[in-house]
């Protein structure tokens, strides 16, 4: 019925499409041993998955990972979800949050300026941290508070905290933007329900990367079993 | 003298049309110098895309699109809108659009006569139309005590008969017209920084840069016009080649060309449609259904408009 008078359904112009980049941002310190880090790295290949299923957000999503422990650690750089695999993260030591925050925040800035260089149009940066601790003493938390809202504040990213059982919720609450539209307050992630938190990032992610600058988009996710969360969001 | 009556989509029910008489309007044509316009046939769909349904395929949000087409006074008339995606009564805007150009066109313009408009004369109309149903758009506003600019839209508007095309626009969307067997582009859209980011008709920054924000063009073919098309950015992506590569591989940018096969193709089948004799409205009817499920463009998320015009 669709196409019963042969209208025109064959090779389309050869039209580029837009990029949506998005970093996240892993806690892979000595508390995420066992079972969290293992549901994390399920999560991921669900949202691999996921993605691969919708063709616009597949050719638009723009993917880098990052994880922080004692150091930080590029996992993987940023590419579309079908031009590399996603890693498998490991396990290593303290919390370096705020280290592996600005590290997220200066792969986003070098990506930004390479679509700039090759004059690419972009959708707003996000930026998803999930942690389950609280960032090593010393670690500058005011200073980066600072630079999220001034990012944001500029439309620079959006971000969207996610904590696990046992993260620092006042240093969660500092450093996030709720206030700034398209920014999110802490959400905190019922148990250890990071496959369904992925599929709400990738469900999330395809209506973002189909959308249009000032569409609103309903991120509410499916109820019940399917809600990753421990609050309605 | 019977006039065409002004076709377009359906509108939401936010506004009353004052009454409009064309019959009326037609008699201030003046026979004599009327340029009998040439016989092209339009087609036309507006209809809302993957975003605005549910999983069943049903629209829940309105389709933000709106179009129309008219001829009258030796002129052919085309009018494409997008409301808005975030503002609220966006739709209505549209249609208030799509349908008050027309009517005001119709007033202000003189008779074809075959002699077209200098640019300067051309942009002082389009101008003052455009100004018109700004202030009609304030108006419907303030009686129902709204923001107006929730009913912003983009603008895309074209008049042409076989020698002749008179453009305006405000925002993107994408327009093209073909003679000698060649597709030329004569709208290029306004893009922001933001994919899907525009300008619109109630943008303060558009009025406060016209020269940037509100473009109209006079184009004089001595080779007759075959076809014109119109559409609202949903279906650039299809019928325009708009985002690739320079020749050296790094560089983006938009080469804003008509895709020839997507718009000979179906022109074809359009055309065979009305030498078939089917009606007018079963033609645009089949239009609709392959804009809304017809293969790619079912997947695509924006709401879509391409309206046609063509001679037999």
């Amino acid at each position: 019925m669709e196409n019963e008078l042969n209208f025109y359904d064959r090779e389309f112009p050869a039209n580029y499409e837009q990029k949506c980049p998005v970093v996240v941002i892993v806690d892979r310190s000595g508390s995420m041993a066992g079972a969290a880090i293992s549901e994390l790295n399920k999560g991921l290949l669900e949202f691999e998955e996921e993605i691969k299923n919708d063709p616009v957000a597949l050719s638009r999503l723009d993917v880098g990972i990052v994880s922080f422990g004692s150091d930080t650690k590029v996992e993987r750089e940023f590419a579309l979800v079908d031009e590399e695999a996603m890693p498998t993260i490991g396990i290593s030591g303290s919390t370096k949050l705020v280290d592996g925050m600005r590290e997220g925040m200066r792969l986003l800035r070098a990506r930004k300026d390479w679509y700039k260089s090759t004059q690419q149009t972009y959708y707003r940066p996000y930026i998803i941290l999930i942690t389950d601790g609280a960032p090593d003493p010393g670690q500058d938390v005011d200073g980066l508070a600072s630079e999220i809202r001034k990012e944001a504040s500029a439309k620079g990213l959006c971000f969207w905290p996610i904590a696990v059982t046992g993260a620092d919720m006042n240093m969660l609450n500092k450093i996030a933007v709720p206030d700034i539209p398209g920014n999110l307050p802490p959400l905190m992630l019922s148990g250890l329900k990071f496959v369904e938190l992925f599929k709400w990032l990738s469900s999330s992610f395809t209506k973002i990367s189909n959308s249009k600058d000032g569409d609103g988009i309903d991120l509410t996710p499916e109820p019940g079993s399917k809600n990753p969360f421990q609050f309605s969001v | 003298m019977k006039t065409d009556k002004v076709k377009s989509n359906p509108t939401d029910d936010f506004f009353d049309f004052p009454e409009i008489n064309t019959e009326d309007l037609a008699k201030e044509a003046t026979s004599d110098l009327r340029v009998k316009a040439p016989q092209f046939k339009f087609v036309g769909a507006s209809v809302a895309g993957k975003g605005h349904r549910n999983q069943e395929g049903k629209v829940v949000i309105p389709c933000q699109d709106s179009h129309s087409y008219l001829s009258f006074k030796g002129w052919n008339m085309i009018v494409v809108c997008d409301g808005a995606g975030s503002y609220e009564h966006s739709t209505a805007g549209a249609s208030y659009c799509t349908k008050m150009l027309p009517v005001i066109f119709q007033r202000k313009m003189v008779s074809n006569t075959g002699f077209p408009p200098t640019e300067d004369q051309w942009k002082e109309v389009a101008m003052e139309v455009l100004e018109e149903v700004k202030r009609g758009l304030c108006e419907i506003a303030e009686e129902k005590n709204v923001d107006y600019h929730t009913l912003g839209c983009t603008v895309n508007l074209v008049l042409f008969d076989e020698h002749v095309v008179l453009s305006a626009h405000i925002g993107d969307g994408r327009a093209a017209y073909k003679k000698n067997n060649k597709w030329e582009a004569f709208i290029r859209p306004f893009k922001g920084d933001e994919p899907g980011s525009t300008v619109f008709i109630t943008s303060d920054y558009a009025w406060e840069n016209p020269d940037d924000c509100i473009n109209t063009k006079v184009i004089i073919s001595e080779d007759s016009i075959e076809a014109v098309v119109l559409l609202s950015d949903g279906m650039e992506m299809y019928s325009f080649l708009c985002y690739t590569k320079n020749e050296e591989g790094e560089v983006y940018f938009d080469p804003n060309e008509p895709f020839a096969p997507f718009l000979d193709n179906n022109i074809n089948i359009l055309k065979s449609m009305y030498e078939a004799e089917k009606s007018e409205e079963a033609i645009n009817e089949a239009w609709a259904n392959y804009l809304e499920k017809g293969g790619k463009l079912s997947q695509e998320y924006d709401d879509k408009t391409m309206v046609l015009a063509f001679k037999l």
